[in-house]
């Protein structure tokens, strides 16, 4: 009964099961050496119930989250495919209103678990604010510049770089985190500028992969950890596939793979008059970038880093598009009717101390600009933004959030916060789930049946990105400059990765593609990790 | 602790989102124009309260069906179930603005004309022809009318408001030799539907990827029908 | 940076002073660039939002000054050149009754030469912003080694022409350092047309872009041609064969240097809005990476002055404005050496406001010995022509795919005929009936969109939707689907001859600053008319080979409209602006007869540099950023020497 109502749906976004009961929907072939053994959480909302049928669930029980619960959200792991309905447990929510739900929940759980002690995955209730976490251990993830190395070099995974400077004081501590500075480890995508903290810090970027994104990457059959390889004869009709994330159809275990998962992280750089225990914290060796004025060896900091933005970017297989969240710090930026408030009322609406704002400054502090050029870290100021000749402050980093949070992310929020009660990770916060809304799209594996593509088909027209929803997201501290809601020109996860290529070349053989079932494609699957390949 | 500075319970009973239950704005709502709409339409962002009523959500549909029917674009389309941009919000408001009169009687013209709404895939997502004139046919006997379904039709093409009032000018005895438009936002310039019925995407504004143009497009069935999911 | 210390000011941040600011740059010299118009956005929100939201979307509209108010429409309040600042020419106010009315256009034009010559539309138009003319489309083609010595070629039957102090050879390196650094994209197998030669293993920075289903199709209309069809040309043999190649441009085929790579936006003019084209924003944000570059936008160079000795520039007088402000602020600016990159005919604006009664020559203006500052003002005349495929059968083209232009005829742009008429490039258009129909009608697929929902055929289609009845549904997608899906149109771009007539001066109506306009005189002679007369035939030749129905038409108002006789019809014919604006202080050996040398320093003052595309003694046919991209780059090499 419950089978035939969630298929009266009609939507082959409610996935999982249907399979089993023999229905018409193409499985797509299990990519090699995918072993569906790894346990999934398999909860979609606060209220455990049917994941087939979320309606059951009794919407008076949501709040407040009893103890049961809470050690389960916080215990359950990681999901390994999203699990979405369009109905929910309130009549009042449209289906997009619930399925946005769904993924917002997906990614709470998620960020919970990859921000889970590494030592003890379960164990995010009681860790600290300075407990490594799973996706900071290098059994799990690998940062991109440890697989694209100086001269295409095949990376290994239990390899970390460590820039000369770094080394000695890594010898002294194996275990540290190590940052390795380039250009985009301070300058935002696309050279938009970097941040520029209200202690007069550079912020971090850093990027990472998980083990089924690399084990893609150096395949032998399809190597493509180098701009050679890539452009390779070996490459040259390949589409490029990751991995997705999935759950296991045939038994209805719920165990399955993860798939494919990419982050990436903005790092506040503690001085000590921060607050430690406000943020996740780790000390790291960080190696300065080199400068178009300096081009010596760049010198090796010892820092400690907070973490204040947090991307998770995870491929499914009924989202071959992936899923895009992003989490950020809860004191970061103030939104723009926080400021109108204060402004029309100072007593009743204060405003906090900020990361990227300044409250005292409101005269003449123009919002989300750039600092004035050049940008780059001068090796003596280690980490500090220059300062001016008088030795006064030149620039800090004025962020307002342009597009405020939805109400129902904000209840999600005080959800969440709630249930991570008095650890560290309540102070952190989502931003968003961007997702692709079409069905028709999304469920597309081959244009055309004779010409069986790979499930992600980037030939769907007009629109491979599937009508991400919402259209616009921005996390302040990651792309800071591009926020807004001009198409193209604003911060959209899927509308700037669906451009993403490669290296790839067409085979010198092949014929002229206008019919050609070997349609040449140097699509990247969403990721620029493959153009940094060197 | 609160996580945001509004954290008292919502005062809309609903999001101006999907049109399942829709906050469709009622023909007897005067809006600000498109800048109020532009608000409503993200994805549960909150909006003040607008009076719902049955009528509402029937006129949304009905706006949807005659767009349908006029632009010759499945209604699926026009308005999928999951609407991430919905764009007949900012339509239906721009339009209700402009000529509230002329346009509650194209309504009301639309649901005596009791169209069918398609029920099937592909080719059998789209009004049918005989349905379509019979339609125009009742749409073009009132010279209020005649032109504004025609200025519907170019705003769903192409983002864009051509006054009714030139385009009667510009098929009279003394044409002038340019007519004006206002793009009514950069979002519904992106979202035109003309340039798809020409198997491409507006200038300016491409969701496919590198080396795309070097081969045929795909059927026009891709860029205008709809299916109920996806061709495996 | 106190005035002492500057090694060099360059005006204008554009392709030619960010080129040379960001090698400057590196060698650690100390640069001040002076930009007339805005600086870098943070982002390019508003430039795609203008872009979006405007109803004339003409290769400037996103660019600041604006053009258009919030409704999107343009607007003479918001932007009057009496009143802007930095004011530009848009091709808005090109019209009939508008190109020579100064109260509109930016330009003072001119309807009579001084030779008492009827005098018609310059139809070019530039950006004055940092980054220069950014709308460009993105073509990189090298010059073929014969149009560096048409003086030497057929001098005696045009005294006009000229030879370039250079040839190809000295510029192959350039060019290949200029692609670097543009990032071009282009099959080298392809390129080695009309003596161009590579250095040996030569590869460009990237694969060539595909083609199109357009260029394809012309390819297939200009094989196994008889000679006879052909003879029209001229050419040493009468080809049998015309090739389409794919034209190299500046536009990402793969990731290169951050950006991404093209995903067929179709909008490449006026601008891309994922940065795939390059613009000169690129190169100038890596120079002031570097601490010694600083550049200050809303400063507006107004003259140039020199020592007491006549021979060096001494300082440059400039005034900053501010936005929202009427206050301005003027002063001086002293360096080493100066770079003025600020456009033909701004370039050429400011050294004719730059008097100086001492100089002992005639023209008492900064650099002009040879009185040719402002003088043979060359553009590439445009002639575009657009047809249609037969409805019925598989005769689909699909316009308004992929990048703008994609391939072009490069094969008939050198042989003998450059004795009598200009030799020419055409391309092919990927974007249908877009612009062809804007200045006659209005853009497409507009005006097709409502030749049928409205019932008119202002497309003068030939099988016409009936009179005053609409289209709706099916029969309304697939009318459109059948028309558009089978709409083309190709370029001409005819090389134009100097003549010392055209020329830009200074007019007597002010921009906001009080500073003359410029003033311009020009037409096109018998010799780039013969040039199109010779397009005209063959475009009727592929025309005719595709089965095409010819849709081309000629305004009767059109300014730039004249009459030739061809076969014995006489044939309405017109040409556009191609935005390549060349010559007014060229480049040569004699400085009676020219007013740079070939490392475009000024013959009168030697620390005064005059880059871009003025420098070019003759135009040819190939769009002008590559090469000259390729000079500022062996410009700024001299001058790293020096400092």
């Amino acid at each position: 009964m419950y089978l035939n109502r969630s298929l009266a749906v009609g939507i082959v976004g409610v996935l999982v099961f249907a399979g089993s009961l023999g229905q018409a929907q193409t499985t797509p072939p299990a990519p090699a050496g995918n072993v569906l053994g790894h346990p999934c959480n398999l909860l979609h909302d606060l209220v455990p119930s049917d994941p087939n049928n979320p309606a059951t669930s009794d919407r008076n029980k949501q709040t407040p989250v009893d103890a049961t619960t809470k050690d389960k959200i916080l215990t359950s792991g990681l999901p390994c495919a999203e699990i979405i309905s369009a109905n929910g447990p309130d009549p009042t929510k449209s289906s997009i209103e619930n399925r946005q739900r769904g993924f917002d929940f997906y990614s709470w759980l998620t960020f919970i678990a990859l921000n889970s002690p590494a030592s003890n995955p379960k164990g995010i209730g009681s860790s600290k604010a300075d407990t490594p976490t799973i996706w900071e251990d290098k059994k799990n993830f690998i940062p991109l510049l440890d697989v694209m190395l100086p001269g295409g070099a095949k990376p290994n995974w239990d390899t970390r770089i460590v820039p000369p400077a770094c080394q000695s004081k890594h010898e002294a501590n194996k275990g540290v985190m190590v940052v390795k500075m380039i250009e985009e480890s301070f300058n935002q995508p696309f050279k938009t500028g970097p941040l520029i903290d209200q202690r007069n810090n550079y912020a971090i970027f850093d990027i990472l992969m998980n083990r089924a994104m690399f084990d893609y990457i150096v395949d032998d059959k399809h190597p493509l950890y180098s701009q050679a390889l890539q452009a390779s004869g070996l490459n040259s009709n390949l589409r490029i596939d990751f991995p997705p994330g999935r759950h296991d159809k045939k038994t209805g275990s719920g165990a399955g793979d993860p798939g494919s998962i990419m982050i990436k992280v903005s790092w506040k750089i503690l001085d000590p008059e921060d607050d430690n225990s406000k943020f996740h914290h780790v000390q790291a060796l960080v190696a300065m970038p080199r400068t178009p004025d300096e081009q010596s060896d760049p010198p090796c900091l010892e820092k400690t880093l907070g973490l204040v933005g947090f991307h998770v970017v995870h491929k499914t297989e009924d989202r071959p598009q992936w899923i895009w969240t992003s989490f950020e710090h809860i004191d970061n930026v103030p939104e723009q009717n926080d400021i109108d408030a204060h402004k029309a009322d100072p007593v009743a609406h204060k405003l906090k101390l900020y990361n990227f704002f300044d409250r005292a400054c409101t005269d003449n502090c123009p919002i989300n600009e750039a600092p004035p050029r050049p940008w780059d870290p001068e090796h003596k100021n280690g980490l500090k933004f220059r300062l001016k000749e008088n030795g006064g402050v030149l620039f800090n980093s004025q962020i307002v959030r342009t597009t405020p949070l939805t109400k129902a992310t904000n209840d999600i929020n005080d959800e969440f916060d709630a249930i991570l009660g008095d650890t560290v990770w309540k102070n952190y916060i989502l931003i968003g789930t961007q997702w692709p809304s079409g069905f028709p799209c999304t469920a597309d594996h081959s244009v055309r049946p004779d010409a069986p593509d790979p499930r992600t088909d980037f030939d769907k027209q007009p629109d491979m990105n599937c009508a991400p929803a919402p259209t616009f997201l921005a996390n302040s501290t990651l792309e800071t400059f591009s926020q807004g809601t001009v198409p193209q020109a604003s911060s959209s996860c899927m509308a700037c990765h669906g451009n993403a290529t490669s290296f790839l070349r067409r085979p010198k053989d092949s014929k002229d593609q206008s019919d050609s079932k070997e349609k040449f494609m140097n699509q990247s699957d969403f990721t620029f990790m493959l153009e940094k390949a060197r | 602790m609160s996580k945001s500075t509004h954290g008292e319970p919502a005062q809309t009973t609903q999001s101006a989102v999907d049109h399942d239950h829709a906050a469709g704005i009622s023909r007897r709502t005067v809006l600000a124009g498109a800048a109020a709409t532009a608000a409503a339409v993200t994805i549960g962002a909150d909006t003040p309260a607008v009076a719902q009523s049955a009528d509402s959500k029937q006129d949304m549909e009905t706006f949807v069906t005659l767009s349908a029917a006029l632009t010759g674009i499945a209604p699926k389309l026009l308005a999928p179930e999951t609407d991430s941009v919905g764009i007949k919000h900012d339509y239906f408001s721009w339009v209700n603005t402009k000529q509230p009169v002329a346009f509650a009687r194209l309504l009301q013209i639309t649901k005596t004309a009791a169209i069918q709404n398609p029920a099937g895939d592909g080719a059998d997502s789209i009004i049918k022809q005989a349905d379509v004139d019979r339609l125009v046919q009742a749409m073009e006997s009132n010279a209020d009318t005649k032109f504004l379904v025609r200025s519907i039709v170019l705003m769903w093409y192409l983002g864009s408001w051509y006054e009714p009032a030139d385009l009667k000018a510009l098929a009279g005895s003394s044409p002038p030799s340019f007519i004006g438009h206002t793009v009514i936002s950069p979002k519904a310039y992106t979202q035109g539907w003309l340039w798809h019925v020409a198997q491409a995407h507006p200038m300016g504004y491409s969701d496919m990827q590198f080396g795309y143009w070097t081969r045929k497009p795909a059927p026009i069935e891709d860029f205008i029908t709809s299916r109920s999911k996806g061709k495996t | 940076m106190a005035n002492d210390d500057i090694d060099v000011v360059i005006v204008g941040a554009g392709f030619a002073g960010a080129l040379i600011a960001n090698e400057l740059a590196k060698q650690g010299k100390k640069i001040v660039i002076l930009e007339a118009g805005g600086g870098v956005p943070t982002n390019i929100n508003d430039y795609m939002e203008r872009f979006y939201k405007a109803q004339d979307k003409v290769p400037e509209v996103p660019y600041t000054p604006p053009l258009t108010n919030t409704d999107g429409h343009f607007d003479q309040g918001v932007n009057d050149p009496d009143k802007v600042r930095a004011g530009r020419p848009t091709v808005r106010t090109l019209g009939p009754g508008a190109w020579n009315d100064p109260k509109q256009s930016y330009f003072d034009q001119l309807t009579k030469r001084e030779d008492g010559q009827k005098a018609t539309p310059f139809s070019s138009t530039y950006d004055r912003v940092a980054g220069g003319t950014s709308h460009w489309l993105g073509t990189c083609l090298r010059f073929v080694p014969n149009d560096f010595k048409l003086g030497s070629l057929y001098g005696k039957s045009l005294p006009d022409l000229v030879d370039w102090p250079i040839g190809y050879e000295d510029l192959v390196d350039w060019y290949g350092k200029a692609e670097a650094e543009l990032g071009v994209s282009a099959n080298v197998e392809e390129q080695a047309y009309l003596d161009i030669t590579f250095p040996p293993q030569y590869a460009y920075p990237m694969p060539g872009i595909p083609e199109s289903l357009t260029d394809k199709a012309i390819r297939a209309a200009l094989e196994n041609l008889i000679p006879a069809e052909t003879a029209f040309l001229k050419m040493a043999q009468p080809p049998t064969k015309i090739n389409v190649v794919g034209t190299p441009a500046a536009r990402n085929s793969q990731p290169y240097r951050n950006r991404r790579a093209c995903a067929g936006n179709t909008n490449c003019i006026p601008i891309c809005p994922i940065q795939a084209k390059y613009d000169p924003t690129i190169t100038l944000n890596e120079a002031l990476s570097h601490k010694h570059v600083t550049m200050m936008k809303h400063t507006v160079a107004r003259e140039i002055i020199l020592d007491a000795d006549l021979r060096n520039v001494s300082e440059i007088r400039y005034t900053s404005y501010k936005l929202g402000s009427n206050e301005t602020a003027t002063a001086s600016i002293k360096a080493k050496i100066f770079v003025i990159a600020a456009n033909a005919i701004e370039t050429a604006r400011l050294l004719l406001m730059s008097k100086d009664e001492a100089l002992p020559y005639k023209a008492k203006t900064v650099a002009n010995r040879s009185g040719m500052v402002g003088r043979n003002l060359m553009d590439h005349p445009y002639y575009l022509a657009w047809g249609q495929l037969p409805l019925t059968g598989a005769h689909q083209l699909w316009p308004y795919r992929g990048p703008l232009i994609t391939s072009g005829i490069e094969d008939l742009r050198d042989g003998a005929f450059r004795g009598e008429r200009g030799a020419f490039r055409m391309d092919i258009g990927n974007e249908g009936w877009n612009f062809v129909m804007a200045g006659i009608v209005g853009s497409d697929p507009h005006t097709t969109a409502i030749d049928f929902i409205n019932g008119v055929n202002r497309s003068l289609f030939k099988q016409p939707p009936r009179d005053g009845v609409g289209v709706f549904g099916p029969a309304l997608t697939k009318a459109l689907n059948d028309n558009i899906t089978r709409q083309f149109r190709i370029g001409f771009l005819i090389e134009q001859t100097p003549n010392a007539h055209n020329r830009v001066m200074l007019s007597e109506h002010t921009d906001g600053l009080g500073l003359p306009r410029p003033q311009i005189a020009y037409n096109i002679s018998p010799y780039e008319k013969q040039g199109i007369v010779a397009a005209y035939q063959l475009k009727e030749l592929i025309f005719r080979r595709m089965g095409a129905t010819d849709y081309t038409r000629v305004a009767d108002d059109d300014p730039t409209r004249f009459e030739e006789k061809i076969n014995g019809n006489t044939v309405a014919l017109n040409y556009g602006g191609a935005g390549h604006i060349m010559g007014t202080y060229r480049m040569g050996t004699d400085p009676d007869q020219s007013v740079v040398d070939s490392y475009q320093r000024s013959h009168d003052h030697d620390n005064l540099y005059l880059v871009g595309s003025g420098t070019f003694p003759t135009g040819a046919t190939a769009n002008p950023t590559l090469t000259l991209s390729a000079l500022a780059l062996r410009t700024a090499e001299r001058i790293a020497r020096r400092v």
